[in-house]
């Protein structure tokens, strides 16, 4: 009668994510720019999969926030559980504990506008 | 859907537990079990002592729980939900002896028992014979033995679940034996009754709920299995653990006329019930009924633990 269809061939994943260091109010060595922050996913994706599996996930910052260490990460669809598990096991930027916390995956970048998780109840 | 749960946030002596369930509930986590570790239960004797001398008993720390403000639920209240707080024990299970001085009541008072199994026949042990809630394994190093299938479907069949700590992820000396023994525990049990914990030394080693079903996909779990491992399976234990605390009974059935005297009055109570339940055309089912009764275990047997069957 009724057939579920899951669309899951989009091409993309857009996830928005976040680097939490402890205790924010410390300074970085370095100031975490666009470029170290680029850095900082590469050095999680290779130190889980190596020299070519690292390679072989392209992962694009489309935007990034540099008050918030937040960003806008794009990546192939297949590669999705790669990089997000990469980002998941890392705990250490420039020897200072750190997470980073994925606020929000979708195929589609317009699903990112809104996120209902975040609405701050006063 | 179950609650998102992480069954092990280690109790530490210096590092603030408030601060990691903090942490644990802005990430959305519902369950959180506090874990109080302690490596033997039993001290050995040292060696110039006989070994007549009882051995010194090892002091179990009392099960913590942290009190939290309406203010430091306030997250999750905004859902409608509120945090629940469980304790759990770990321990080395190294020596058989271990399991009776685990049953002792202080160990008992905490919701959770897990054990890691040294050996081979300890690991048997914990799976097939000994009540615990939980078999967790040392996972940042490599596994001493082989997980068979055959007590590992037993301990399936019996409720016990298999922990992944995935903080041991975290460091690059320990990720790859860590990925291993993920992936070997996944091939054993085919992701049933496995969850996935933090076992979280400071608040920055705990990760949000979707994070960790992410990381299940990468040891091998599939999707909905992976989301069980946080939630689902957690809560199946939990209730594990709740049965071994509830009352334990038997039912038995007997002939009416062998009851004692002060228990006759079940008879006429039990065949009130099934007239009354029937109506009037039920007078032979309720003969029936009067032939066996059923003799409840009294309140004094029911109080009293039946672990040594």
């Amino acid at each position: 009668m009724y057939e579920r269809r899951v669309i899951t061939k989009s091409e993309f994943h857009y996830m928005r994510v976040s680097l939490d260091v402890q205790n924010p109010a410390k300074a970085l060595p370095v100031e975490l720019t666009n470029v170290y922050f680029k850095q900082a996913v590469t050095a999680a994706l290779t130190r889980l999969f190596g020299d070519i599996g690292g390679a072989m996930v392209a992962v694009d910052v489309l935007k990034y926030n540099e008050g918030d260490r937040s960003a806008i990460l794009r990546v192939h669809s297949h590669n999705l559980v790669k990089l997000w598990s990469a980002l998941t096991l890392t705990d250490r930027y420039m020897s200072r504990k750190c997470a980073f916390r994925v606020h929000q995956v979708s195929p589609y970048l317009m699903g990112l506008a809104v996120n209902s998780r975040e609405y701050e109840h006063t | 859907m179950a609650a998102f749960s992480d069954l092990n946030i280690l109790h530490m002596e210096n590092v603030s537990t408030k601060e990691k369930l903090l942490m644990a509930i802005k990430l959305g986590y519902e369950v959180v079990a506090i874990n109080n570790y302690v490596e033997n239960v039993l001290v050995k004797d040292d060696k110039g002592k006989s070994k007549k001398e009882p051995s010194k008993v090892v002091e179990i720390p009392a099960p913590v729980k942290v009190h939290l403000t309406e203010r430091d639920i306030g997250d999750l209240k905004v859902k409608g939900a509120s945090l629940k707080q469980l304790s759990r024990f770990t321990t080395v299970l190294s020596d058989p002896g271990q399991w009776r001085r685990m049953q002792e009541d202080d160990i008992q008072a905490y919701d959770l028992l897990a054990v890691q199994p040294t050996t081979e026949k300890l690991f048997h042990m914990a799976c097939t014979a000994i009540e615990i809630d939980i078999i967790t394994f040392n996972i940042g190093d490599k596994l001493t033995y082989y997980l068979k299938p055959a007590p590992v479907s037993k301990a399936i069949e019996r409720g016990v679940h298999f922990e992944i700590v995935y903080s041991e992820g975290f460091h690059s000396s320990s990720r790859r034996t860590f990925i291993a023994n993920a992936l070997r525990i996944m091939h054993v049990t085919h992701g049933k009754n496995v969850i996935i914990s933090s076992g979280a030394r400071e608040a920055m080693d705990v990760r949000g709920p979707y994070d960790v079903a992410n990381l299940g996909l990468l040891i091998g779990l599939q999707e909905p299995q992976s989301k069980d491992a946080i939630s689902t399976n957690s809560r199946a234990c939990v209730l594990h653990a709740n049965t071994r605390h509830s009352v334990k009974s038997v039912i038995s059935v007997r002939s009416s006329s062998e009851l004692k005297a002060e228990d006759q009055w079940t008879v006429e109570a039990c065949r009130k019930e099934a007239s009354e339940e029937s109506g009037d055309d039920s007078s032979e089912s309720a003969a029936e009924e009067a032939d066996s009764s059923f003799d409840a275990a009294r309140p004094e047997s029911k109080r009293r633990r039946m672990d040594g069957v």
